[in-house]
């Protein structure tokens, strides 16, 4: 009999919420009473079983996870970078129309580019520190572009805003996949 | 005698589930032994949450086994009851006794 394949989104939350071997054991336990319900007679449906499982687990782990401390480390890593993030714009913005003219090219060009590069940066620092606090990260920078495009209501700041809610995630992720990477080839 | 922390009705029936398994008491076993005998459907989330708060409190050991095809190449973690654990399912159910001990014609419902 072949196990049954863990759909990648059961294996990713869990793996949030739980360490590493901790998470394979309740994976591996998950796959062994399903292929076991599958196989009884008596119960012949029992596709929900294992997502019904995997949902009513998440308050328990969650909790277990903030009592481990992972959760409030993974938060507090979080939004503290995206605090610094945010002060190290208002400054980057000043010194920028020092350097070049602003409203002008260059001051346009550097400005943009600052907080995608800024949020790689904070991504492999977060991961650095915590993992999972990249993926965090990028969730908070996602929010906080949303909540600024609703707040602006202006077609071309929405416009704007959009390249940032792709790009600057997507850099933060980028900056986190980038500590796992050298964590696997080391 | 020093005295064990009284435990929860849960931590209370997942130690009563490692003395029953004894060698064979992981995550899966676990919740099914629960679920046959008192008919609770817990979560596997909720059993290793609580097994994780009792091996913190030096109730319960565990140990990792080996990969097995059957769970996908996954490795069951097996988990064993201390002799602190014992002290305090002992001192937790000495506790009730002595609590509802006389009250027997006064709890009946019938």
């Amino acid at each position: 009999m072949t196990a049954p394949m863990v759909p990648r989104s059961a294996v990713w939350i869990v793996g949030r919420l739980l360490p590493k071997p901790d998470s394979d054991a309740l994976l591996g336990d998950l796959v062994e009473e399903h292929a076991l319900r599958q196989s009884s007679e008596a119960r012949p449906n029992e596709s929900l079983w294992y997502w019904s499982q995997i949902s009513r687990s998440l308050g328990p782990l969650l909790w277990a996870a903030a009592r481990r401390g992972r959760w409030l480390g993974i938060i507090a890593v979080a939004i503290t970078i995206y605090a610094l993030i945010t002060v190290l714009e208002s400054y980057s913005d000043a010194l920028l129309s020092k350097l070049f003219v602003s409203g002008g090219i260059a001051f346009t060009i550097a400005s943009l580019a600052f907080s995608p590069v800024a949020m790689g940066i904070g991504g492999y620092a977060a991961a650095r520190m915590r993992k999972g606090a990249a993926a965090l990260l990028a969730i908070i920078s996602a929010v906080a572009i949303v909540r600024l495009m609703v707040l602006s209501g202006n077609a071309v700041a929405i416009a704007y805003l959009t390249g940032f809610l792709v790009i600057c995630p997507l850099t933060a992720l980028a900056g986190g996949a980038l500590v796992h990477r050298r964590a696997r080839t080391q | 005698m020093p005295r064990s922390e009284l435990l929860g009705s849960l931590e209370q029936i997942v130690l009563f589930a490692l003395v029953r398994l004894g060698a064979n008491a992981y995550g899966m076993t676990v919740r099914r032994e629960i679920e046959e005998r008192t008919g609770r459907d817990l979560s596997i989330g909720a059993v290793y949450a609580t097994l994780e708060r009792l091996q913190s409190k030096g109730y319960v050991s565990s140990s990792l086994g080996e990969p097995t095809a059957e769970r996908g190449g996954r490795a069951k973690r097996l988990f064993r009851i201390e002799a602190e654990g014992h002290r305090a399912l002992h001192a937790t159910q000495d506790a009730m006794r002595k609590m509802s001990v006389g009250l027997k014609n006064r709890l009946s419902t019938t």
